[in-house]
């Protein structure tokens, strides 16, 4: 560090637009992870139960979705659906954005988690008169969750980290307006520390929690 | 459109060559170190095994983009000023080698340390024991986690066009300003990714399958 001298003064002034973008932050994240959890789970239940042509179309979603980075899919919304009379706003292009691009994440690992329960377990919820939503909802995806949450925690946390690109369209979550506290302060050190830690905590937060579910799902 | 095509294949296809070569630096970069590193977390003694654990886990718990504003701000911060592709090139391969020490790590730790053991009562030098046991093992369950990671690496070289380095996003934006054809220019960018990554993956998803061995699913995770 040399002759540095650390000076935080500045940046705890700012804490009220700290407390926004972090708020931005959350935002984007608990959208985007609510939305990519879906899709990903409706695309690998489609691919496991209804036959050839859906498990084609969804290996064709996963593809086109893990074989480019999440700002393709972005820049793809933001900047390219205008020209179809689209106008999604720079918040819902970067959540649409993500959820596209880690549901296919979650659906390969929801197909894992439902290839891990037993067929016998559907057929048995059918001939006891369950409907095929009930037995999906009720019986088979509660069991396919457990198995797949260790690997489910890894794509949230990403997630998180991700929603970082978003500033690329202007959303004003935390890294966004760290680069501006940057140049307004010119406290690069001090504000780099505070805002990689708000990360670190966000992820390690998510992360631990998911932990203790896992801990506390009772395992047969 | 299609007046425009002939000025923008060449600019986009000298955007993804720029990818190109900062992915490859990267990838090639991070093995090196990430496997001196996962060497020295088995065998480095306590003090270095907690070091790199705490250096693994602020990588993996931070965003990308903020480490590599990290590189791009602090550095300056100690008179060291490097071209935004270097310092790009810099920031990418610390986290791709303490990425990569991860899964060399998990790959050495797979092998029973039995075999280890073995080989040394058998007269191995330490050397002989690491290169002709514990590596060829140990390489077979690194190597499907390896070519995720190089993917993986491919596509997280687009978030530096957030600091302006001329690679293939940052070129395909500035074009989508001046000729605003957004929709056709981020088409073909996709599929030009999709055309770089899709066989490293279908490769990656090929040597899962066919190196599988006992302990492999773990390693990779």
């Amino acid at each position: 560090m040399g002759d540095y001298f650390f000076h935080f003064a500045p940046v705890w002034r700012e804490l009220p637009a700290i407390q926004d973008a972090l708020f931005q932050t959350v935002l984007v994240a608990v959208t985007s992870i609510l939305l990519a959890s879906i899709i990903g789970t409706a695309a690998a239940i489609a691919s496991a139960n209804g036959g050839r042509r859906w498990e084609l179309a969804v290996v064709v979603y996963v593809e086109t979705m893990r074989n480019s980075p999440s700002l393709v899919k972005m820049y793809f919304i933001f900047y390219g659906l205008p020209s179809l009379g689209l106008f999604p706003s720079p918040f819902w292009s970067g959540v649409i954005a993500l959820a596209l691009h880690n549901g296919a994440y979650v659906c390969e690992i929801m197909r894992g988690g439902l290839a891990a329960v037993n067929r016998t377990q559907a057929q048995a919820a059918m001939s006891l008169g369950f409907g095929f939503t009930q037995t999906q909802t009720i019986i088979v995806l509660p069991q396919a969750i457990r198995h797949a949450l260790p690997p489910l925690t890894n794509t949230w946390v990403e997630i998180v980290k991700d929603t970082s690109l978003t500033s690329a369209l202007s959303v004003r979550e935390l890294f966004y307006v760290m680069t501006a506290l940057v140049s307004s302060t010119l406290r690069s050190f001090e504000i780099l520390i505070v805002f990689a830690a708000i990360y670190f905590v966000l992820t390690t937060l998510l992360a631990t929690s998911m932990r203790v579910m896992e801990l506390r799902a009772k395992w047969r | 459109m299609l007046a425009e095509m002939p000025n923008l294949v060449p600019i986009l296809l000298s955007g993804m060559q720029a990818t190109l070569i900062l992915a490859l630096s990267t990838i090639l970069i991070g093995t090196c170190v990430g496997t001196v590193l996962g060497c020295l977390a088995v065998w480095g003694g306590a003090i270095i095994r907690i070091l790199l654990y705490a250096l693994v886990t602020i990588a993996r718990g931070v965003p990308l983009v903020v480490q590599v504003f990290a590189v791009f701000f602090v550095l300056p911060v100690y008179g060291i000023q490097f071209s935004a592709m270097t310092s790009a090139a810099i920031a990418l391969s610390v986290f791709a080698s303490l990425t990569i020490m991860e899964i060399v790590r998990a790959g050495i730790k797979a092998v029973s340390h039995e075999q280890y053991q073995a080989a040394l009562s058998l007269g191995f030098s330490f050397r002989d024991a690491l290169m002709s046991i514990v590596f060829p093992q140990a390489l077979r369950i690194m190597i499907p986690g390896l070519v995720n990671q190089g993917v993986f690496l491919v596509k997280a070289t687009s978030v530096v066009s957030l600091f302006g380095v001329t690679e293939f996003m940052f070129v395909a934006k500035e074009q989508i300003e001046r000729t605003l054809l957004g929709f056709e220019i981020m088409a073909v960018v996709w599929i030009m990714y999709t055309l770089i990554c899709f066989p490293l993956t279908q490769l990656g998803r090929t040597l899962e399958a066919r190196l599988n061995v006992r302990g492999a699913a773990q390693a990779a995770s």
